[in-house]
């Protein structure tokens, strides 16, 4: 998210190379994007990791084998497309997937919203109130910069739409990106029994190719090429290699629906999000499966009653988990998107909001914890190592540069 | 150096003698290990011109290698270029499984077919009887198809014919060019590091002489003549006929045109006092050493008495605190005390703080503000 | 160093560069600034094997640094196909489905042969050069090869072989292929990471620093020379910038 990449969306923006569709809003490099319906509020106003989902693009959750919060972006994921009105597809291993549909969040009112804005920005106060004094400077400047940030975007987009004359349309999109979500109301039952919802049971024999040919259906629908309205459609793929439905099918086959489904991906208007967990799969396949994926999170439980933890975390009490960013998706571009936090905190509010909260992270980890992508196994003291690093983190920096000098 | 082998190779097979067989086994070296082959063959070549040999032609089978490797002019610079005949090339780098030739015409495969530069191109590699019968052909050839005289077999790697072959599959083919009246040495050449250990072992097994090639990481050398570009040594192991191994190492060098056979002392210098770690300007890993230290760093807010553990006070275990305190320090704190009494009843200038005790929480579990409707 | 790869192993014909990255640092930088190079800095043709990203993906790249492929394509010096485009003879019994059957069970031979038609097809013999026009043929990546062979490594490596022995115009090919460190670390397949390397003349190995990821230094390529001569030319840092690339050596 640099200037630089920015002075290159006017000339992506300006070419037509992006998608404009209902839902979806302009990334870098001339991608578009559409929301995975998470927000990150601590840090900017509201925002996505990686700003998004960039369409043809793959995301992949590596599943803990204890917690379930991958289910949690997963429905997530699933309202939002709905709350769009698109073409949703949704693959799991449970008996009844349309079931599951059921208990996804239902919007949230305009009042609630609000609510729980102001109720986050008390919240901010309080972070700061924890922080010691000398550091709070840096979070002011944080502050400051992810407010301009915004301010480019915001600007950058009405730049662009002015220019296709959606402005606005592309207004719209831009207040609609987001919705907001209510655990506690579930989702309007108008919307998850459209028409464009399909649902398969991912059970019995040769399901695999049913749901390869499920998929190539759906996606012919959304072909880029095709005329008429441009809609998104999303695809999710619960647990896709779980043992009950992986009965008759070797690894490779598997590999083969990915990567087919990857190349098909890439030429419609439509994202996936497939849950796996990769404990379960041979350590050469789940590094294929990660290969695979543009966006690539993991999510890890909280252990309860953790003491160290819960010395460590002011806010221990509402963390139900952990959600780890290993890949950002670069698509049109082969400049790594370094993703802003490495860690965020899963946190469910006043039992209604799902919000991720960025773990502050040492600017250099020694530990080499960032590299080890793989790493799933992660445990909660690591996590808490992680805070710790960052209350040292100037005095880690400085050291540094000693080194530097000396050479 | 490592003349005995190639005394070995151009010597031949004596009478009523089992035909000597080369195996030269690399690990990870590639280019040491196809250039020392390259300098045998280059040899036995030389031996052959000057009718040293008891070979009178070579047939040199390439698996791994173009056969651009094996037929550069600098090889034949000696010999006249027209009587090549007795140098035969076997190719089955090109087309090792027939996929150019059958899709061409999409009929059944052609076995083999000619090069234009000469050398035959093996169009099925999997078929071992059929490699076997143009060896022998090309042998016969390369001999100006003179009955009496014998050839030698060369090949550039064995290691592919193993991934399609079992491992006695391919020792019963070795063994029959070995035991056919017409040759006189086979060579061939295997990377250890690809195999089982059992592939290797049966390898050695079967050979007279099996050479390892050791690579150095790093060579260095004083003289300016040397461009070092890798080296390492050979360990030769020759089953004599007594029933005794002879073992020999040689060291070489890597030179521009080729292996090099030098002294050790030439090759590995006691290190000297410059690294060979490249200069950096900055350096972003940490060593050890620098790891250490910067772990004994004691940052500035961290508790900075002899690496004791912080202990601040909270209103309780004033007996743990205290106690915790080394005993002169103690006693000399107790002096600047404001009249310290131990039985306690002067508690002056004391400030009493009781904490909550640790069993209740802080707060109740619901949410302060939940009831609020904003 | 980087740049001498494209002298060095990318104009050699019958070489094979081998880019291993892992899944923490991606390696396709190298392959785009390697084409990038071939295209804009020599006459060598590149055929490119587009596994993974559409030809759009590259495209856009290039044209930030100032090359279009898609007057490169049009003109012939850049064929790029597609994964589509290479398995569409799968399924459909055409005749050439037959052929490709009847002499291979290996599903990667038609992929060759398509291959081969690409890289044959409208060769420009430039008079001006000796020796015709020179190709390499760039895969991306090579792991979705084991997929599309099902698994089977050595179909992978036999593939491989004919690639680099393919000839046109009496020049033989130079492989350039992207892959993945860490798909073969484990046996019994753990053979391939080293089978790779003995067919590779040179192994660029991109690992991200042990400090982390960060925004301005990407991460660390190890460049290791195997045939000629053996040489190991150690960490380089690399930082990419949206133009270019920057290749620090660390000496």
């Amino acid at each position: 998210m640099d200037t630089k990449g920015r002075s290159f969306v006017r000339r992506a923006a300006s070419s037509g190379g992006s998608i404009q569709a209902i839902g979806a809003r302009v990334g870098p490099h001339g991608n578009s994007l559409v929301s995975s319906g998470l927000l990150s509020p601590l840090i900017g106003a509201l925002q996505i990791i990686g700003g998004g989902i960039p369409i043809g693009g793959i995301v992949m959750v590596m599943e803990d084998l204890e917690a379930p919060h991958h289910l949690l972006l997963l429905r997530y994921f699933m309202a939002q497309g709905l709350a769009h009105g698109q073409p949703l597809l949704f693959a799991s291993p449970l008996l009844s997937p349309r079931s599951f549909l059921g208990t996804l969040p239902g919007l949230a009112h305009g009042d609630e919203s609000k609510s729980i804005r102001t109720s986050t920005e008390k919240n901010q106060e309080g972070g700061e109130l924890r922080i010691a004094w000398q550091y709070r400077r840096f979070l002011a400047e944080q502050q400051e910069l992810s407010d301009r940030r915004q301010r480019q975007q915001e600007l950058t987009q009405a730049w662009s739409s002015s220019v296709l004359e959606q402005r606005s349309t592309s207004n719209l999109q831009v207040q609609d990106y987001n919705s907001k979500f209510d655990l506690r109301r579930p989702m309007e039952r108008a919307l998850f029994c459209a028409e464009t919802v399909e649902c398969v049971c991912l059970q019995g024999s040769g399901i695999l190719s049913q749901l390869q040919e499920k998929c190539a259906t759906f996606c012919n629908k959304l072909s880029r090429l095709g005329p008429g309205p441009q809609q998104v459609g999303r695809i999710a793929l619960q647990s896709l290699c779980a043992p009950q439905c992986m009965l008759s099918l070797s690894e490779w086959e598997m590999m083969a629906f990915l990567n087919q489904l990857k190349s098909t991906l890439r030429k419609t208007r439509a994202v996936a999000f497939i849950s796996f967990p990769p404990a379960l799969l041979k350590p050469s396949f789940s590094a294929r499966w990660q290969h695979l994926a543009d966006v690539l999170l993991s999510v890890e439980a909280v252990e309860d009653d953790d003491k160290t933890l819960e010395a460590m975390l002011t806010d221990y009490r509402d963390i139900v988990g952990f959600l780890r960013v290993h890949k950002l998706a670069s698509m049109n571009t082969q400049v790594p998107s370094v993703p802003e936090a490495g860690s965020y905190a899963i946190k469910v509010l006043h039992k209604r909001k799902v919000v991720l909260e960025q773990l502050q992270q040492a600017p250099i980890d020694a530990s080499g914890d960032q590299s080890g992508a793989a790493d799933t196994n992660g445990n909660s003291v690591e996590m808490g190592l992680h805070r710790r690093n960052s209350e040292t983190s100037q005095h880690q920096l400085e050291t540094v540069t000693i080194v530097e000098r000396c050479y | 150096m490592a003349d005995s082998v190639k005394r070995q190779i151009r010597d031949g097979v004596a009478e009523g003698e089992q035909v000597p067989v080369v195996c030269l086994l690399d690990s990870w070296d590639k280019a040491a290990s196809m250039n020392i082959f390259k300098h045998f063959m280059t040899g036995l070549c030389e031996n052959i011109t000057g009718g040293r040999a008891q070979a009178k032609g070579v047939v040199t089978v390439a698996f791994e290698l173009p056969q651009e490797f094996f037929t550069d002019e600098s090889m034949f610079q000696q010999t006249d270029s027209s009587s090549r005949e007795w140098f035969q090339m076997i190719d089955c780098y090109s087309d090792p499984l027939g996929w150019e030739e059958s899709a061409k015409d999409g009929a059944d495969t052609v076995a083999f077919s000619q090069h234009p530069t000469g050398s035959l191109i093996v169009r099925d590699i999997r078929d071992l009887e059929r490699l076997t019968t143009f060896i022998l052909q090309c042998g016969t050839a390369s001999t100006g198809h003179q009955t009496s005289e014998r050839f030698a077999v060369l090949f550039d790697s064995i290691s592919v014919l193993l991934r399609f072959h079992s491992l006695p599959a391919v020792i019963n083919f070795l063994n029959q060019l070995r035991s056919h009246e017409r040759v006189s040495t086979v060579l061939f050449l295997a990377h250890a590091d690809l195999h089982d250990p059992r592939v290797v072992s049966a390898l050695e097994y079967f050979s007279t002489t099996v050479i390892s090639v050791v690579s150095l990481p790093e060579v260095s050398s004083e003289s300016e003549d040397f461009t070092s570009l890798g080296g390492g040594s050979l360990r030769i192991r020759q089953k004599r006929r007594n029933g005794r191994v002879r073992e020999q190492i040689d060291w070489f060098y890597l030179g521009l045109s080729g292996i090099i056979f030098a002294p050790k002392e030439r090759i590995v210098q006691p290190k000297s006092g410059k690294s060979n770690v490249p200069k950096v300007q900055f350096n972003l890993d940490l060593s050890e050493k620098e790891r250490e230290d910067r772990a004994n760093v004691i940052l500035p807010f961290e508790h900075q008495g002899n690496g004791l553990e912080s202990k601040i006070y909270d209103g309780r275990e004033r007996a743990q605190l205290s106690s915790s305190l080394p005993a002169a320090e103690k006693s000399s704190a107790q002096e600047t005390m404001l009249k310290p009494d131990a039985s306690g009843a002067n508690t002056l200038g004391e400030i009493h703080y009781l904490r909550d005790s640790d069993d209740e929480r802080p707060d109740s579990d619901e949410d302060p503000d939940d009831d609020l409707d904003i | 160093m980087v740049e001498e790869l494209v002298d060095r192993v990318c104009c050699r014909g019958g070489s094979v560069l081998v880019i291993r990255d892992c899944v923490a640092c991606k390696g396709c930088f190298l392959l785009q600034y390697l084409l990038i190079k071939l295209l804009m800095e020599t006459n060598i043709r590149v055929v490119m094997l587009g596994l993974v990203e559409p030809f759009s993906h590259y495209a856009r790249i290039a044209r930030k640094q100032g090359c279009s492929l898609q007057s490169m394509r049009d003109n012939g010096r850049f064929v790029f196909l597609e994964q589509s485009q290479l398995l569409t003879l799968q399924g459909n019994g055409t005749d050439d489905e037959a052929n490709v059957t009847s002499f291979s069970d290996n599903p990667l031979a038609a992929v060759y042969l398509k291959v081969r038609e690409a890289a044959r097809g409208n060769v420009v013999v430039d008079p001006a050069v000796d020796g015709g026009q020179k190709t390499c043929i760039m895969i991306d990546d090579a792991s979705v090869l084991d997929i599309i062979a099902g698994g089977d490594h050595n179909f992978v490596l036999d593939f491989l072989q004919y690639c680099r022995a393919l000839t046109v115009k009496k020049q033989r090919c130079s492989v350039v292929l992207l892959t993945h460190q860490d798909v073969y670390e484990e046996s019994p397949v753990s053979s391939m990471n080293l089978a790779l390397e003995y067919a590779a003349d040179t192994v660029l190995t991109v690992e991200p620093l042990s400090t982390g990821l960060a925004v301005d230094v990407h991460g660390q390529v190890t460049i290791l020379h195997r045939t000629v001569q053996m040489e190991i030319q150690p960490s380089q840092l690399k930082a990419v910038d949206e133009q270019e690339l920057y290749f620090d050596p660390v000496k």
